[in-house]
């Protein structure tokens, strides 16, 4: 896929937050394929092995796609709520695969998500998380917002507050909760696991 | 559980939380009473409470996988495999298949790349190194670039490095002297071109059969400039310690380059010297454990003559080493190719046994010298007597009492000017394009500052009037928004990140306010300070930005003086008014279009605004005159500076000023100076990208419909008839919907003037109206409807979600509503039909309203439901493999529907026939392919499309390719301008 350019992703995101739905699905793909370009690039960068984190690509993503002078706070949220979505789904698609000890799809779709291992043993973690993540969802779907822009998108709890449009310490205490809750819940699929191999 | 049993928990949870530890029991005692499931779950919960606290506690990670493997393209470039990995990025093996020779391919940083200004820098630092060629230099072929990183392509060598080679000892004196005449010679060679390596040391010198050869001239600077951003700053210099990097680098460099001074070729001169002395010791000229004592050795020692370490070592060649490595430049060799020839001299001499050579050192290098202080001379008298800048330091002349003279200026030696067209067309961008103003004149309006581009390289230029052509200013590279102090003496700009200022006659520029990640919109300077418009700044921790105006005064931060009020975007475009009293700003009321602008004057003392104008942009104070831009047309209007307040009616002055070159700031390219002269640009603005309405069959073979190429939106909409087709369109003043009549041609309507309509729209089932999604004038949105014969406003139908069809008797209206299928509005009010945690959208009813088609993507990926309508029923997955954006065939029977996009972006129409008696949909097959950036098929969470009513053709819209904007090569000046706007109407004094 072509890099698009700013002012091109950039009409895209303030289409999509001025109403226009379809531009969020213009805007998904280029999203997902530039985090695969910066994801390539700070491999180029940073040592082998070397764990990056999600923050930093998401942030750097932004930066490269957006043309900053055009939009506003809020644009800005919309892009790393979006790229938290992304980055959950392929974290998530990435520990499965690995997981499942192969890679599926088609050609294309393995260059493309080879930039995206999940660090070293945490493939499973994550897809535990995810599922307990997807039980929350239905529970308190804000909580789990809160724990994919925060953890998936590295947001911090001002940004994250931004995004939701809700206050700091609302997030504060949705992100106590939800640790409380999927600490739980992980702890039960880990002795499920347990017993299972006994 | 049920959501009403979480929310409870969670209360008695988050209060237990509250409590200190020992007093929780009491608490749930209390709180839990009688129910003693409530209390088990949330004890269950609490007990994980110290485990939980460190949970994800960091973002979640990804680990690092190879670049490049075996086999893969890179152009006409085939790895081959890697050869390793230096300093500055990995090195692969590779072959060029159009030369099918062997090359070297080193990746570079990222951060090189993705910098606009860097990479012009490098690039043209490339480009020079590139044109040596020199049998001791490693030869670069070629800068590409692939998939967004850049590349060296250079010469494949094999062989061991000098490092390699001094690990297994001393060399003989005779290889040693062959090894150092050769880069020596090499050093010279490159010098003479201008080139400087910067980072000489054995790593970067290979012995090959062919000879010696020098590696990686002038990438040093990439590195040493190549400062990570401050949000990665901490992992990459932990990486580069723990390598060493740094460490090793250090022990060849010159001291003015650990103080930080420009490197030149004497300091190359330096490092060879260190190489020398390695080559003919065996040990490292400067030593120590840590980078501090290395520093310090560098700084300050010096190393033990060769002689007394190797004592047959000729004394001409220990003078020779210790020439190289004095601390003063102004004591070095001056030149590689003097000590080349010393050096072969030496090496013949030691051929002969050594003898006589205690002469070379003399041998011509005091004219040389003698040269040199007179050039510095020279260079201190122009420093002192600048007659450059003389001029700036006069008095503005009085307004001269003559006609307006015109005239076209020509931007030479730049070749186009501002060239922000690139930003819409390519990227990443060879420059950072033009969001602002890319001229200003100076004070005494004799010259005009212009932001030139010339061979890629984007900075600034001064043309005086006088003169026959501009002349560039040097370290301005990248600077957009040039803005010149009241005296004339200063310009400040941005560029590379900050906020910067250099005397306008000669000089170094200094930054002045860092961190300015992007271009602010607008900047203006007088007495009273620099306002800067919106900017983001990059902290230590997180980008901070603002959408105000912010005030600069020497040596403060900026400082936010504007409050943006409900109902607009930013403000931007800020100007002084006479005295720093008060500024003019612009106040935009839209992110994508300008026509709502209002332009106010803030008092600096009070805080206080005034609005003197309505839809205007950038507005500029001169002699009495407000001038300001109206969609590209010049207005003025008479103001009372001291009042703030306009007077008289505004008139119209030059049309077809551009304004804002690529980006939609709406910055006016005009300028005019306080003694009455105009520049400006003329031309048109850049637009959306523009698109077609065709209709494709079953095929996939597209055929254009009459209808005029425009910037539409992605969903069109055909009426119930199939005799019209309505679409948005988007303009540089907003957003409305054009309906064409297809049967007889033309356009029919336009609703949603004044506002910006979202892209989704429906007809009603008797074609009368149009429903849609509104950005009103006052910034709010709702849903409306309105009569396509225009002949009523729009009349809001609900506030919230995204309209989609009308149930066939007209009744309700279908859309999405927080990530569910809801009826909207219409009898019995809003409420979902189809909700779930997943996201659902796109619904669509049958003709005969039994079956209500949507995407949800329930299983993680989208795919096509059915179910029946109202409901309840089972529903049927349709799609086999992903699907989205479904559409009945008018007449029923079959369901069109779109696989999601492959990362290519290539799609796919389906269709699946309906059983009409069980209504049960078969097996989906696929119709055709099509590419997303071609046919907008393909959106969210309505169809870009729709199905014409024999259901054998599919109306959609089509990207058309836009060319390349006309790049501007001439400025429009009128000469004391000034007479002609007062002829027009009297000023306010």
């Amino acid at each position: 896929m072509p890099a698009p350019s700013p002012a091109e992703v950039t009409g895209l995101l303030v289409a999509w937050r001025g109403g226009d739905a379809g531009a969020l699905d213009r805007l998904l793909p280029l999203v997902y394929a530039e985090l695969r370009r910066v994801a390539h690039r700070y491999m180029r960068d940073e040592r082998p092995n070397h764990p990056l984190q999600t923050t930093a690509l998401v942030h750097e993503a932004y930066l490269r796609l957006i043309d900053v002078t055009r939009v506003d706070w809020q644009s800005r949220n919309h892009f790393f709520a979006v790229s938290a979505q992304m980055m959950r789904r392929i974290l998530v698609e990435a520990a499965r695969r690995r997981n499942a000890g192969k890679r599926g799809g088609d050609a294309s779709h393995v260059a493309l998500d080879e930039a995206f291992v999940p660090a070293a043993d945490r493939g499973a973690d994550l897809l535990a998380l995810d599922e307990a993540l997807e039980h929350l969802a239905t529970l308190a779907p804000r909580k789990a917002r809160v724990v994919e822009l925060r953890y998936f998108a590295g947001l911090s709890v001002k940004e994250t507050a931004d995004v939701l449009g809700v206050s700091v310490e609302t997030v504060m205490r949705d992100w106590r909760m939800a640790k409380l809750w999927l600490q739980r819940d992980l702890s039960s699929v880990d002795r499920a696991r347990q017993e299972g191999t006994r | 559980m049920m959501p009403d049993r979480f929310d409870e928990i969670e209360r008695v949870c988050q209060a237990a939380l509250d409590r200190p530890p020992e007093t929780r029991a009491a608490f749930l005692d209390d709180a839990c009473k009688g129910d003693a499931a409530l209390r088990a779950e949330v004890e269950a919960l609490l007990a994980g409470a110290s485990r939980a606290a460190s949970l994800m506690e960091v973002p979640v990670c990804v680990d690092a996988t190879p670049t490049l493997n075996a086999g893969q393209r890179l152009g006409p470039y085939e790895v081959l495999s890697l050869i390793g990995e230096g300093g500055m990025g990995e090195v692969y093996k590779a072959r060029d298949t159009r030369l099918d020779r062997t090359v070297a391919l080193k990746i570079l940083p990222h951060s090189v790349a993705a910098d606009p200004t860097r990479r012009i820098r490098f690039e043209r630092e490339a480009k020079a190194i590139a044109a040596l060629t020199h049998p001791h230099i490693c030869t670069l072929y070629d800068v590409a670039e692939h998939d967004g990183s850049m590349f060296l392509v250079m010469e494949h060598l094999s062989g061991e490095t000098l490092a390699d080679r001094l690990l297994k000892g001393r060399p003989p004196l005779d290889e040693a002297l062959t090894v150092a005449t050769e880069i020596a010679d090499a050093l010279a060679a490159a010098h003479r071109h201008g080139i400087v390596h910067r980072d000489l040391k054995p790593g970067n010198v290979m012995l090959t059969k062919a000879g010696t050869k020098l590696l990686d001239f002038g990438l040093a600077k990439l590195k040493k400039s190549g400062e990570p951003a401050a949000l990665f700053a901490s992992t990459q210099m932990a990486s580069l310690t723990a390598e060493g990097t740094i460490a090793g680098t250090l022990q060849y460099m010159a001291p003015e380059q650990l103080e930080g001074k420009e490197a030149d070729p004497r300091s190359d001169i330096f490092a060879f010297g260190a190489v020398l002395y390695e080559m003919l010791t065996g040990r490292r000229a400067f030593q120590g454990d840590n980078q501090a004592s290395i520093i310090s050795a560098i700084m300050s020692a010096h190393p033990p003559a060769v002689s007394s370490l190797q004592p047959l070592t000729p004394p001409a060649l220990d003078r020779l080493a210790g020439k190289c490595l004095a601390k003063d430049p102004e004591a070095r060799w001056q030149n590689a190719a003097d000590l080349a020839d010393a050096l072969r001299w030496n090496a013949e001499a030691a051929d002969r046994s050594a003898s006589g050579i205690g002469l070379l050192t003399t041998a011509g290098v005091r004219p040389r010298r003698r040269v040199l202080a007179l050039a510095a001379a020279v260079l201190v008298l122009a420093a002192v007597v600048p007659s450059a800048v003389v001029w700036w330091l006069r008095p503005a002349p009085r307004i001269p009492m003559f006609p307006p003279v015109r005239f076209l200026m020509d931007v030479r030696p730049a070749e186009e000017l501002n060239a922000g067209g690139v930003m819409l067309t390519v990227y990443p961008a060879s420059n950072p394009g033009g969001s602002g103003t890319a001229l200003t004149w100076t004070p005494d309006g004799q010259a005009l500052v212009f932001v030139g581009r010339r061979g890629g390289i984007q900075r600034l230029y001064v043309r005086r009037l006088d003169s026959l052509e501009a002349k560039p200013l040097d370290d301005s590279v990248g600077a957009q928004f040039p803005v010149v102090s009241a005296d004339g003496r200063w310009i400040a700009f941005w560029a590379d990140g900050a906020i910067k200022k250099a005397p306008l006659s000669a000089g170094s520029t200094e930054t002045w306010v860092d961190g300015i990640t992007q271009p602010p919109i607008g900047m203006a300077w007088s007495e009273a300070g620099l306002l800067i418009g919106p900017y983001e700044q990059e902290g230590l921790h997180e980008r901070t930005g603002t959408r105000s105006v912010s005030l600069v005064t020497s040596g403060s931060a900026p400082k936010p003086v504007t409050v943006v009020q409900q109902g607009e975007a930013s403000h931007i475009l800020p100007h002084w008014l006479p005295g720093g009293r008060a500024f003019l700003y612009t106040a935009r009321r839209r992110a994508l279009s300008w026509s709502d602008d209002q332009v106010f004057a803030h008092d600096v003392a009070t805080g206080a605004r005034t609005k003197l104008l309505s839809d205007a942009v950038d507005a500029r104070y001169v002699g009495g005159y407000l001038v300001f831009l109206r969609r590209g047309l010049l207005m003025a209007i008479a103001f009372d500076a001291d009042r703030l307040q306009a007077t008289g009616e505004p008139f119209a002055l030059v049309n077809h000023v551009v304004q804002g070159l690529t980006t939609m700031t709406g910055a006016g390219q005009y300028s005019i100076a306080p003694t009455g002269n105009l520049a400006y640009l003329e031309g048109q603005q850049a637009g959306w990208p523009d698109a077609r309405i065709v209709t494709v069959n079953r095929r996939g073979d597209v055929v254009p419909l009459a209808t005029p190429v425009k910037s539409y939106g992605m969903n069109v909409r055909l009426d119930p008839h199939g005799s019209r087709i309505a679409n948005s369109v988007y303009t540089l003043t907003g957003r409305e919907i054009w309906v064409y009549d297809l049967e007889h041609g033309g356009i029919v309507a336009r609703l949603g003037l004044g506002g910006e309509v979202s892209a989704n729209r429906s007809w009603t089932p008797d074609g009368k109206r149009l429903t849609f999604g509104w950005v009103k004038p006052d910034g709010l949105r709702e849903i409306v409807w309105q009569a396509v014969d225009g002949s009523a406003r729009p009349e809001k139908l609900a506030e919230v979600g995204e309209p989609g069809g009308w149930t066939p008797d007209g009744k309700s209206l279908l859309g999405v509503r927080d990530h569910d299928i809801w009826l909207l509005a219409g009898a019995g009010g809003a409420r979902p039909i189809v909700q779930s945690a997943a996201d659902e959208w796109g619904p669509a009813l049958s003709p005969d309203a039994r079956w209500l088609a949507y995407a949800s993507d329930t299983s993680g990926r989208p795919e096509v439901f059915v179910q029946s309508f109202p409901g309840p029923g089972e529903r049927q997955m349709v799609s086999t493999d992903g699907g989205n954006n479904p559409l009945w065939h008018p007449r029923g029977g079959e369901l069109f529907f779109l696989r999601p996009p492959d990362g290519a972006g290539r799609s796919q129409m389906m269709v699946a026939s309906q059983d009409p008696q069980s209504g049960r949909l078969g097996s989906p097959r696929p119709l055709f392919r099509f590419l997303l950036s071609d046919l907008r098929f393909y959106s969210t969470p309505f169809p870009g499309y729709d199905v014409a009513q024999d259901g054998q053709r599919f109306f959609v819209t089509q990207t058309v390719p836009s060319p390349p904007l006309r790049p501007v090569t001439q400025v429009n000046i009128v000469l004391n301008w000034f007479e002609e706007l007062k002829a027009k109407a009297p000023a306010t004094r």
